[in-house]
């Protein structure tokens, strides 16, 4: 049995250990918010945080998660009632359609605008590849400038 | 006519849930006690409306929302009428059902809850108006009683009830439980039929202004520009999606589905996958279908159930199994295009329109131009994918799931259970895109015979594999193009022959204003399971008669928009010779104006005269009549060898008569454009030996951002036309001025999707 740390709690885990991190989040510990989209890392629906960094939790054995790793999911991105900027940005903007994919989106880009705080359109299209059918990237690009706006404005 | 209480339970009686949900008002049959709307609607004004303490407003959304924006556009319609302040208005989703009418036949409660066919806004307009009218009538009615005033007198603004010119404004919330004690004796259950619907609905024979509605100019919400009431579930993550909705004490299944078209399970060994911890049983799933029916219902194969999703998925994996090939495979990519060649050339096609005489025609034609068209099979490839969750007992039957029309839903269960509607409960979330997929229930009929087989509660998980590999597809086809011009270069004649499993909608704009037209097709005899997809038959038509006219436009070095002004001519309606869902008989116009104005609204945002396009720049014009609505685009791409084909700039205009949610709108041309842009480089599903080999995004990966367009401007006609919709009008308008762009880009000539080799020849 080990413990895995996952928006701030502790849940045990003894199952198989080739299970990946996304079943975990989604039948053990019940965060749905977390989707699945193709099981093979392509599409990023699933993407949370491990220790900060944007995974595909599809592609993420349990076996390769440890009990000193961080696991954030979109339930843990916010800070109690008051939204994440990305999340705001991304109301604001009115991005999501089916919105399905959206909460992928929206993890991945919190990691992105980490490593890019003034994103050109330019590092959009080179680092975030996940996929929304729908076709709402060009609200999305304005939601992730946005973002990076709000994101600087709390730092200041 | 005032209807007696006998006949009012009559009519009421048939909608079996509110007899369930209220039987109070039934109780003393005899006696001339009204009718309360407590009673008949259990604490709502009318199906749709709550009022809260607080006089924030809680409105029903009846339709499910795929990403279309149902769930906001709806509810809008019965918030105007309401007079409903917006700001405080929350939605909640509310599944209405299914009633039985007269003569056996079924009708859909209260209004229509299928999205599809771009219909949602077009079926739903009157109806959820007359409700959110009603719910202000009963407001409005209760206040004059209580304030002892002529309710002619009372206006009623943002969930206010004004008096004394607005000096004295009181929240509906303070007459909201009187309203609930009105009489509504005077209502009846209506069965309405029109445009292929069947719904049962309130009404109000003897006293009708009871659902009497707005002036278009007098519209306040309808309109305006909101966003998505569910948008902050979506992005907290709480927003329910089919695939988030469980049973509880539910068995999990994977099903290992036969890949072969009519395929069948010969032989299995489920021995490695019962060792799986957790695994409950392994049960073999036949075609359900019905017998001696020749289309595809679900795909037959052997079902792992376990306890976990995961030891089902697992140990389906570990499934042994032979498959019964079928007769089809001999179906493939390349036998496809040659089939249907075959088949062009062939003797059986069939005739389906003919005007003028096309022979004499062509004869006289000063210059004729031929071209062959093809389009593949695409798959939808919804984010979420296919899913249900079903408990069939012996006298009531659960469902949770994904659906685009949980009523059909329902239609379903009824039929392959036997239980009457007031048993069948269909919960369904919030649709992770549907593009005509999730209306087919061939994931609903696994749940519930797995559930018969198990006796337990079963939800059937589809991984992306599954989803993609069992698609009902849109078909391929080859068309083949005639035209022929005169002197003036003027086209004259116009011949289509078409082989596909379904007919393109090649019967729009020109077609109607040429003088010599004909059209034939002929089955490719294909069996990939085929069904809608975004814009059904119009989505490829597109590409084929529009580009048909770019090319005769550029072979004669016309202009292509004026050269589809001047078919255009004057103003005009004519007859739409092609399918219309949801329309009646005298719908089925075309307006030569509309089409005009679209065309001339998108060239304008575009400057299409006057603009210089840097170099390895290219530009093509489109337009397209889909189910009601018009839609013309400007896209403009550039191409070079260092960055390849780059969507630049997209310019659009769309005519869908009245417009309810600007924002939700533009959201609707927004997704329309990139479905087409992506479709255009990435789909095209891979058959070898009668099987889909195409899997999963790795090799058909659809667009990501860095492909979308960075530039997009749309602008709507302005129009008090009754409303139609929009989430189909863009794609079959948009692929074929993008591909007219790439040919002014490079000079090479698109004839055949996905662009593939087409464009990367030049490349070298």
């Amino acid at each position: 049995m080990k413990t895995i740390l996952l928006n701030g709690q502790s849940i045990g885990f003894d199952g198989d250990p080739e299970m990946p991190l996304l079943w975990f989040i989604r039948e053990q510990a019940g965060f749905t918010g977390t989707k699945y989209g193709c099981g093979v890392g392509q599409c990023g629906a699933c993407t949370v945080h491990v220790n900060g960094e944007a995974i595909r939790s599809c592609s993420m054995q349990m076996a390769d998660v440890s009990s000193d790793d961080v696991v954030t999911t979109i339930e843990g991105l916010s800070d109690g009632e008051n939204l994440h900027p990305v999340q705001k940005a991304w109301l604001e903007e009115d991005v999501a359609q089916c919105g399905y994919c959206q909460v992928g989106q929206i993890m991945a880009i919190t990691a992105f605008l980490k490593e890019h705080p003034s994103p050109t359109d330019q590092d959009i299209d080179d680092y975030h590849s996940n996929l929304c059918r729908c076709g709402t990237y060009f609200r999305m690009r304005k939601a992730i400038h946005k973002a990076a706006i709000y994101l600087k404005e709390a730092k200041s | 006519m005032k209807a007696s209480r006998r006949e009012f339970l009559k009519t009421f009686c048939v909608s079996g849930a509110v007899v369930v949900a209220a039987p109070a008002c039934f109780a003393g049959q005899s006696t001339d006690k009204p009718m309360l709307v407590d009673d008949l609607f259990a604490g709502k004004l009318g199906p749709f409306v709550k009022i809260n303490a607080d006089n924030s407003i809680e409105i029903g959304a009846p339709v499910p929302d795929m990403g279309t924006g149902v769930e906001t556009s709806l509810p809008m319609l019965i918030a105007e009428e309401l007079d409903a302040d917006w700001e405080h208005v929350t939605v909640r989703r509310l599944y209405c059902g299914v009633v039985k009418g007269a003569k056996n036949t079924n009708f859909e409660k209260y209004t229509s809850q299928g999205s599809g066919g771009s219909g949602s806004i077009r079926r739903s307009w009157k109806i959820l108006r007359e409700c959110g009218a009603m719910a202000r009538h009963l407001i409005v009615s209760a206040a004059a009683d209580e304030l002892k005033i002529d309710s002619a007198k009372i206006i009623t603004e943002k969930s206010h009830v004004l008096l004394g010119n607005g000096s004295r404004k009181i929240p509906y919330a303070y007459f909201f439980e009187r309203a609930l004690q009105q009489n509504l004796s005077d209502m009846k259950m209506e069965e309405l039929s029109y445009g292929g619907d069947n719904v049962m609905t309130i009404g109000f024979p003897s006293s009708p202004e009871r659902l009497r509605t707005k002036k278009t100019s007098e519209f306040k919400v309808i309109g305006s520009g909101q966003k998505q009431k569910n948008g902050h579930a979506i992005v907290t993550g709480q927003e329910a999606y089919g695939l988030d909705l469980n049973i509880e004490g539910q068995l999990y299944a994977v099903i290992a589905r036969c890949p072969y078209i009519d395929g069948a399970v010969k032989s299995y060994d489920g021995k490695e996958a019962l060792k799986v911890d957790g695994v409950v049983a392994v049960v073999e799933v036949p075609n359900l279908a019905d017998e001696g029916s020749n289309n595809k219902l679900n795909s037959p194969g052997v079902a792992v159930v376990a306890t976990s999703q995961w030891s089902a998925m697992k140990a389906c994996k570990k499934l042994k199994i032979v498959w019964d090939e079928g007769a089809r495979t001999h179906e493939n990519n390349a036998w496809y295009v040659d089939n249907a060649r075959q088949k062009l050339n062939g003797p059986e096609k069939r005739l389906d329109y003919t005007s003028g005489d096309v022979e004499a025609a062509f004869e006289r034609a000063e210059k004729t131009y031929s071209q062959e068209y093809i389009t593949p099979y695409w798959g939808h490839f919804n984010m979420e994918p296919m899913n249900a969750a079903a408990h069939v007992m012996a006298d009531k039957c659960v469902v949770k799931l994904s659906h685009q029309a949980p009523s059909f839903a329902a239609m379903d269960i009824a039929n392959y259970t036997g239980l009457a509607f007031e048993q069948i409960e269909v919960v369904y979330g919030r649709v992770g895109c549907g593009l005509g997929r999730k209306w087919s229930w061939d994931n609903l009929v696994e749940a519930l015979y797995l559930s018969q087989q198990t006796g337990k509660a079963v939800k059937v998980f589809w991984s992306r594999e599954d989803d993609t590999q069992n698609d009902f597809f849109n078909p391929h086809s080859v068309v083949a193009i005639d035209a022929a011009l005169d002197d003036k270069d003027k086209i004259i004649g116009w011949k289509t022959v078409g082989a596909s499993q379904w007919r393109p909608r090649l019967k729009g704009f020109p077609v109607g204003l040429i003088e010599n037209v004909r059209h034939e097709s002929i089955d490719t005899g294909s069996r990939l399971p085929t069904g809608a997809w975004r814009g059904p038959g119009n989505n490829v038509a597109g590409f084929i008669t529009e580009g048909m006219l770019n090319k005769v436009a550029r072979e004669t070095q016309q202009d292509p928009l004026k050269m589809r002004l001047d078919l255009l001519g004057e103003d005009r309606i004519y007859k739409n010779l092609d399918w219309l869902p949801f329309g009646e008989e005298k719908d089925k116009k075309l307006s030569s104006k509309k089409m005009k104005d679209v065309l001339l609204l998108a060239a304008k945002q575009a400057d299409w005269k006057h603009t210089k396009l840097p170099q390895n720049w290219g530009r093509g014009i489109a337009s397209h009549f889909t189910f009601g609505s018009y839609a013309a685009f400007v896209v403009d791409v550039s191409y070079s060898k260092e960055k390849g084909l780059v969507f630049e700039r997209v310019f659009g205009a769309a005519d869908c008569g009245i417009v309810v949610n600007r924002l939700g709108a533009l959201a609707q041309i927004e997704g329309g454009i990139h479905d087409a842009l992506s479709t255009i480089i990435h789909q095209e599903m891979i058959v070898e030996e009668g099987r889909i080999i195409s899997d999963n995004f790795d090799q058909i990966p659809l667009m990501r951002i860095d492909e979308a367009p960075k530039s997009i401007n749309i602008e709507f006609i302005d129009s008090s036309d009754e409303p139609w919709g929009l989430g189909e009008i863009a794609l079959p308008a948009v692929i074929p001025a993008a591909i007219a762009a790439i040919t002014d880009a490079t000079g090479i000539e698109i004839t055949r999707l996905p662009l593939g080799e087409q464009l990367s020849i030049s490349r070298s």
